[in-house]
Order: C-alpha cells, then structure tokens, then sequence
C-alpha cells in the first residue's frame, strides 16, 4: 500500500472502529460490510483531502476532519424507530410542498417507511431501499456502489461508502414518462448525526423522470452522500438538488450523472444552508446528442462557506451542455466556484458554455471563481466566463425613486438575481416554495448585523 | 404643491452643469425645459429625484416648505415626486406587476395605509394600461427587460399613472417615440393633468409640445434658465434653433 502524508488529526483507528460496528447495529445492510472494508482502507490511506489537494485548495476540511469521528456512531436501527425521531407532523412544515406523491423520508441516514409514501405499482418506477434489497439483488449493487470510490481523488466518496449504512435504489422502466417527481428528503435530526446517504438511480432507455433530493439539519451534523444518475439512450433527468443543512453543520455531496445517446439532464444545485458544503457535480457525457443543462444557485452568508466544483466530460461528438451559476456572498460567507468542461478529441461538435456570475454584499464575503476549458477537439464551439460584482446602484435608485425603501430595493435586486435560477427549475409547482426559501435565506443576513458591515 | 429652486449649482465629478438655476412650479401647471444637449435638463432632473453623484455647491430647492435635498430618494417619492427616466433601468428577475406593488404599497405604508388590494390593484393596473395601450404580457416581464425604447417609455408613464405623483419630472420622455406612440405618451399625460398636479417636461423638441399645451416654457443653455415665455417661445425656438436665446447671455 502507497502512503500518503495523513491529514492532521487523523487516527485510522476510531474510523475502523466506527465503520465495522455498522454491520451490528444495521443488520439489514450487513452485507455491505465488505465494501465499507474496502473503502475505509481507501479512506485511511491519507484522510479527508487537504488543501494542498489542488482540487480542495479554497475549501479546508480540517474542522470536518476534527469533528467527524464524533459524528461517526449513529445510533441503532432499533433506536432510530421513527416514533423516536420526527413526527408526520413536524416533517411537513420543512418539507417541500407539492411533491407528497412519491416521498422517500431518511433521517439520520435510515430510511423511515412510515414518513414515506412509496410509488404506485403501475408508475413506472421501481424503488428500494438498500436496506431491503433481496439478497440476489445485492451482489449485481456492488460494483456500483464502489464505482466512485477508486481513484485517489475520490477519498470523500470512499468515506461515505465507508459508512454506508443505506440508500435509495431507483430504476425508471423503458418507455415510462413519471410524471411526479420522486422527493427524497434525507433529514439529520438531533445532535452529533452522521449521515451517508446514497441515491442509485437509472432511467431506461426512452424514459423520462424527475428526481428531488433535500437536505435538512438541525444541528452540527454531517452528512457525505453519493448520487449516481444513470441514463439510457433517449432517456430525460431533472434533477434538484436542495442543501438546507444547518448553519454548523457539514455537508459533502458528490454527483455523477452519465448521459448515453439522445439523453439529456436539466440539473439544478441549490445551496442555501451548511456551515460548509461542498457539491462535486461530474456529468458524463457519453452518447453522441447527450444534452445537459446545469443551473446552480447559493447563498453564502453568516460564516458559510460554499464550494462547488462541478465538471462536464464531452466524450461524445455533437453534445451540448450549458451551465449557469449564480452565488450571493454576504457577511463573512465564502464562495468557492470552480467549473471545468473537457472536450475530449472525439467529442467534436460539442457546444459548451458555462457562466457564474456572483454578487459580493459586504466587505468580508469572499468568492474564488475559476470557470476551466480543456479542448482536446478542433471543431467546437465553447465558451466560459465569471463575475463578481455588487449592487447594480442605477437598479436601486430605479426602485428608490419608485418609492421603495433602500434595505427593500437591495433585498429585491438580490432576491431577482437568485430567483432567475429558482425559475429555471423544470417542476413549476416549486417555484413559489423555493422562491420562499430562497427570501428567508436572504433575510438571515439581515439578522446578523454584527457581521455586516 | 409647491416646488422653489433658488440658484441652484450643481457638481458632477467637479465640473459645475447647473450654474444658478431658479424656477418656481405650483400644482396645476405644465412646465417645459428645453435647451441644447448639455445644457444641463438631465442634471435638473436628477437632483430632483435624489441620485447619487450631484453635489449641490450652492442654493436650495423647497417642496411644500420642505428641504427637498434633505430627503432620500424614496421619501421624495412618497411626497409625491416622480421621475420619467430617459434611459429606464432593466431589472432582470424582477416582475413588471410586483415592482410596481412593491411601489405603491411602499408608499401607502409611509402614509399609515394599508397594502393595496388585491383585487382593487388588478383593476387599477388594467385600466391604466389600457390607458397606455400597454399588453398584459409585459406586466408579467422583467421590469423593462428586452424592453424596445418605446415600450420602456410608455412603461414610465404607466407607472407615473398607476403612482399618481403630485409632481412628475418627465426626462425626454418623447426622445426615441415614433408618432404613435408620442401621441400615446402624450394622452396619458393629459388624461392626468388637473389642478393638484404639476409636470415638468424635459425635452429637446418642440413636437411633443403639438401634443402637452405648456403653461410655462423655459430654455435652459449653459446651467441656467435664460429666457421664459409661453408655449409661443417653443414655437419661436423651432423656427430659429437655440443660437437665437443663447446668444448674449
């Protein structure tokens, strides 16, 4: 085994202990204990990535790493019986509205059936947890689960495979168009919770579906997760990524999304919580006429530090991916953006774009944007950029003279600014909801205003 | 109403434009400022509304007895005052109709009233675009987002009949109109002119004054008023361009 400089604070022994206590208290995916051995040993091989990591330069782990082996020993299945968790009741205040069909309900990590409503068997879909996975089923989920979990760049996802503990199995049927999208809320509830979740999911060919995925925290928790989309020829995603992590908490998110011929994406990553989030978004491009369209939007303020890292691979020829980003860093906030396409040779007749635009509010707030082209073909069209800017001062005189209020004209630019992305999510009912969230998360700068300046 | 301007002088980035300006406007009149480009109409314009960047050097301006330099922006707007921009500002995501709720709520708060509504706003919005010949579509657009030069005209003064102010600044309000549309502007202007109301029209031309009969015209050159008269003196001015009033001052 190789051997790397280990990130400080790190002691292998209290991972291994915590990992290999999962098979006990998590009966159900015992069978997932050899694979957790395999990513732990990949894991322990160096730790949390660092900043000298090229790819986490801007974004330190060390108070993850310092915090985490806290954070590793979940309760057990018997302890984590919904009546002891979260009520119905409470749950519906937080979760988003319109989307009560199909609802797949994880806290702490564990899927809670009683929270959940599971498709109707003619949808078209088929879910399991992995938890409930028959046992010829769990053989062929292996290989996948370990996919991202290999290279050396990959030490988050083998520590979430490490503690894997469940997950979400959804496969979308040839042909079927499911029209409600499938919500999958994976809340932390309660102090000191880890959580690992895993979203497996594949559309078959011709097949259209839609996935949400929401993050929700109480305290200082972490949560590390892997999501891997799969679609067949022709098949269609939308995908929404909502992060509402608490302001202490942690959260870790790695997304792969593989597009074959003819399929397309519309993905759009929401950040607007977590005292530190990290969103590695990888779209492969695989088949030729694949399409992806990203959008991204966070909200840095307080002390958050926001990172997303996102990377389109054009290994097809004639595929075509934009991709719009939009950060507002207020306060002492931090906003890490890097975006890169790659073109690879045979990939001609890619058409890329890739824009993120940030609004800096206060003195403090900090942003490091790096949008990355690397073309290896000759006949592409391309294209990449980044701003950082502030307030359009012409916009709030506009609105001053039309009689409203400065603090109002501010929060209203603002809120326009970000709201271009909310209305760029392709489920129409959450545009009111999100747009929402989207206020009250702005309106948390305003309580602060020790931090602004 | 009662707007006085007493030898106004006035800084942008240290090169003085308004150069002792005077002038008296009370409810119920229409006053026209023509001058040549430069002359300073814009400058006017935008001290009245309150932007950033004027530095008023010497003189005063009183609205009802009132500093009006004293106030922001928005507080001149809840007093009444409204400024027909002449380069409208596009603001991306946010909505034609919710601006303008946004707007007329923000004032009636200030006055202890409540929110406008609902119904009560839909009724006065479609009335007044209809007034503006203005298609529902726009309303539901980004504040003049992809706006033609015309429509974001008409959007000014739309808005100015929605807000009901008791002194309307118009900034070349008619530049960029083809005929029709000056006629439209021209209309809603007229539709609103009554005796607790007073507008200062800004232009460069005398065409929109075929439209607007003025009570008062006065030619602006070189940062002050240098000759007032009646709507004959626009007349006059069209005939014999601006050397004719500037020269000798």
């Amino acid at each position: 085994m190789s051997t790397r400089t280990p990130s400080t604070d790190f002691d292998a022994s209290l991972y291994r202990q915590a990992s290999e206590n999962l098979g006990r208290k998590f009966p159900a995916t015992d069978w997932l204990s050899p694979l957790r051995g395999k990513a732990l040993a990949r894991f322990s091989n160096g730790g949390f990535p660092t900043i000298r990591d090229e790819d986490w330069r801007y974004t330190s782990l060390k108070r993850v790493a310092r915090r985490s082996s806290a954070l590793l020993h979940p309760a057990s299945q018997q302890e984590q019986s919904a009546e002891h968790l979260i009520s119905s009741s409470d749950l519906v205040h937080r979760i988003l509205p319109g989307l009560a069909e199909i609802t797949m309900v994880f806290v702490n990590g564990m899927y809670q059936p009683d929270l959940s409503s599971a498709p109707a068997p003619d949808s078209g879909l088929i879910i399991s947890t992995l938890g409930a996975l028959k046992k010829e089923e769990q053989s062929s989920l292996l290989a996948r689960l370990e996919t991202f979990t290999g290279t050396d760049d990959c030490r988050v996802n083998a520590f979430s495979t490490a503690f894997l503990t469940d997950g979400l199995v959804i496969d979308v049927l040839a042909g079927a168009t499911v029209s409600a999208p499938v919500y999958v809320v994976f809340l932390n509830h309660g102090n000191t919770v880890g959580s690992h979740p895993r979203i497996l999911m594949r559309l078959a060919a011709n097949s259209s579906a839609s996935l949400v995925e929401h993050h929700l925290s109480e305290t200082d928790s972490l949560t590390s997760g892997i999501t891997q989309i799969e679609c067949a020829d022709h098949a269609s995603l939308t995908y929404l990524k909502l992060q509402q992590e608490h302001d202490s908490a942690f959260h870790l998110a790695s997304q792969h999304i593989s597009l074959a011929k003819d399929s397309s994406v519309q993905a759009i990553n929401l950040d607007l919580g977590a005292g530190l989030s990290r969103n590695g978004l990888t779209v492969h491009m695989n088949g030729e006429h694949a399409e992806a369209r990203l959008h991204g939007l966070f909200i840095a303020n307080g002390t958050s530090h926001i990172d997303n890292h996102t990377l389109v691979e054009h290994k097809a020829p004639n595929t075509q991916s934009s991709e719009v980003y939009r950060g507002v860093i207020d306060n002492r906030g931090r906003g890490v953006f890097n975006g890169r396409i790659v073109v690879h040779q045979k990939a001609q007749k890619t058409n890329a774009q890739l824009t993120n635009a940030n609004l800096l509010l206060s003195p403090g707030a900090e942003i490091d944007t790096k949008p990355e082209l690397e073309i290896y073909a000759d006949d592409v069209k391309c294209s990449h950029g980044s701003t950082v800017g502030r307030i359009d001062n012409n916009a709030l005189f506009y609105l001053r003279a039309r009689g409203i209020p400065e603090d109002e004209a501010k929060q209203l630019v603002i809120r326009a600014f970000g709201n271009e992305i909310v209305m760029a999510i392709p489920i129409p009912q959450l545009h009111e909801p999100v747009t929402d969230l989207l206020t009250a998360r702005l309106e948390q700068s305003d309580d602060e205003p020790g931090l602004s300046a | 109403m009662k707007l006085n301007i007493k030898d106004l002088h006035v800084s942008v980035a240290g090169t003085e434009i308004l150069k002792g300006l005077s002038l008296a406007v009370s409810s119920g009149e229409v006053h026209a400022i023509m001058g040549p480009n430069g002359s300073g109409k814009s400058t006017l314009a935008h001290v009245l509304a309150g932007r950033e960047g004027y530095e008023v050097t010497r003189g005063s301006i009183s609205y009802n007895g009132a500093d009006l330099l004293d106030m922001a922006p928005e507080e001149r707007a809840w007093a009444g005052i409204f400024l027909g921009f002449q380069y409208p500002i596009e603001i991306p995501g946010v909505n034609n109709t919710y601006f303008l709720k946004a707007a007329l709520n923000a004032k009636r708060k200030h006055l202890g009233q409540p929110e406008i509504d609902a119904i009560a706003f839909l009724k006065l919005v479609r009335e007044k675009s209809e007034l503006m010949e203005i298609d529902q579509k726009f309303l539901k657009r980004s504040v003049n987002e992809g706006f033609s030069g015309g429509e974001k005209k008409r959007n000014e003064v739309f808005q100015m009949s929605v807000l009901e102010p008791v002194l309307a600044i118009l900034d070349e309000t008619d530049s960029g109109l083809d005929i029709d549309a000056l006629k439209i502007v021209a209309n809603g202007v007229n539709t609103l002119r009554s005796d607790d109301r007073a507008f200062v029209l800004i232009t460069h031309y005398q065409r929109l004054l075929d439209y607007i009969q003025p009570d008062f015209v006065h030619v602006l050159a070189e940062g002050k008023i240098v000759r007032t008269g009646d709507k004959s003196l626009a007349l006059e001015l069209e005939d014999q361009g601006y050397d004719w009033v500037t020269t000798g001052t």
